[in-house]
């Protein structure tokens, strides 16, 4: 019993040396010098990033700074502009394959979006062209 | 779920959510708020970790700007405080463990009010009567004795012992149980009386 009394009381004085640490405090004035520090350093890493990362940052900032309802909202309108985009894009391959062949006699040119052909003033083909958008007129086709 | 046996605790309102909704949108002057309140609170946990001022500041100052970038992803699932002291304990775990056993000690200034706490009396009563040596000495002591501990014990050491934080806290922020903390806590002081004897008697 003695010997356990005496290991508690050991532990006692090493806790209450290690409490006295809570008195301890830094150099005068660090405390002041640390905010001045850290906008040095804020300024610094700002300097060194490219724009594009700094814009991005505003984004999320931004993103994550709407309710939670808004940010379905915002992912639901991504992604439906996603498909449509697609959508349009495969409906205008799929046109091309399947028409490829027709006569001259009224060639409508199907441009898928975001295709690189644009019917130039004057060109004889492109008088008897219509520009229409590969998925609407699919969609007509089927109404 | 409530049950009698366990009620659900009622979690404190987060005091900083003001300032911190404020920070997340870029009012800088509102993060500098709580750079300003947590700042002597931090300094404690990574010092006595630590126990240099030059690295003590440069971990600081990596924990303050590391927060500000994620402040945006910080979810409230804690207080602002509990989430800032994970990072500030991760992050001097991770800056001892690139340091090593470099062991360039320097010593914190002492409120004079030491002088009146009953165990500082009993420490040096039967030592010098000159207690700025002795306030020096002990100083000294402790931070070797400190130092000689392993980066973990020492981290539960700080926690407990010196910022008297609970078990329970401790376990979350360092991710283990807290049989685990009591464990190594229980070990530390061991350790510690052997440091100190030459000092205590």
């Amino acid at each position: 019993m003695k010997s356990e009394e005496a290991e508690e009381q050991k532990y006692d004085q090493v806790e209450k040396l290690l409490h006295l640490k809570r008195y301890e405090q830094p150099p005068e004035g660090f405390y002041e010098r640390f905010l001045d520090d850290l906008h040095d350093r804020q300024r610094v890493e700002i300097m060194q990033r490219s724009a594009w990362s700094l814009f991005w940052d505003r984004v999320e900032t931004w993103f994550w700074g709407v309710g939670t309802r808004k940010r379905v909202y915002l992912a639901g309108l991504a992604y439906a502009t996603v498909m449509i985009g697609l959508f349009f894009r495969v409906g205008g391959e799929d046109y091309q394959a399947n028409n490829g062949s027709q006569g001259e006699q009224s060639t409508t040119v199907v441009y898928g979006v975001g295709s690189s052909k644009v019917p130039v003033l004057g060109d004889e083909k492109s008088s008897n062209e219509s520009i229409v958008p590969a998925g609407i007129k699919s969609f007509l086709r089927e109404f | 779920m409530k049950s009698k046996k366990n009620p659900q605790k009622k979690r404190k309102p987060d005091e900083d959510k003001g300032l911190v909704a404020r920070a997340r949108n870029g009012d800088t002057v509102a993060f500098d708020e709580l750079v300003v309140k947590y700042t002597p609170r931090l300094y404690g946990l990574v010092y006595h970790m630590t126990s240099n001022h030059e690295d003590t500041h440069d971990v600081l100052q990596d924990v303050f700007a590391k927060a500000y970038r994620s402040l945006k992803r910080f979810q409230e699932k804690s207080t602002f405080y509990t989430w800032i002291y994970s990072i500030s304990v991760n992050m001097t775990l991770n800056f001892l463990k690139k340091r090593g056993r470099r062991r360039t000690m320097s010593l914190d200034d002492v409120d004079m009010a030491i002088e009146r706490d009953p165990d500082f009396i009993e420490a040096t009563s039967k030592s010098d009567p000159v207690r700025e040596v002795n306030i020096t000495e002990l100083q000294e002591r402790l931070n070797i004795a400190l130092q000689e501990l392993s980066d973990d014990h020492r981290a539960v050491v700080t926690m407990f012992d010196i910022q008297g934080m609970p078990h329970a806290e401790i376990s979350k922020i360092l991710g283990v149980s807290e049989g685990t903390v009591r464990s190594r806590l229980f070990y530390a002081h061991r350790q510690l009386q052997n440091y100190l004897e030459e000092f205590r008697k």
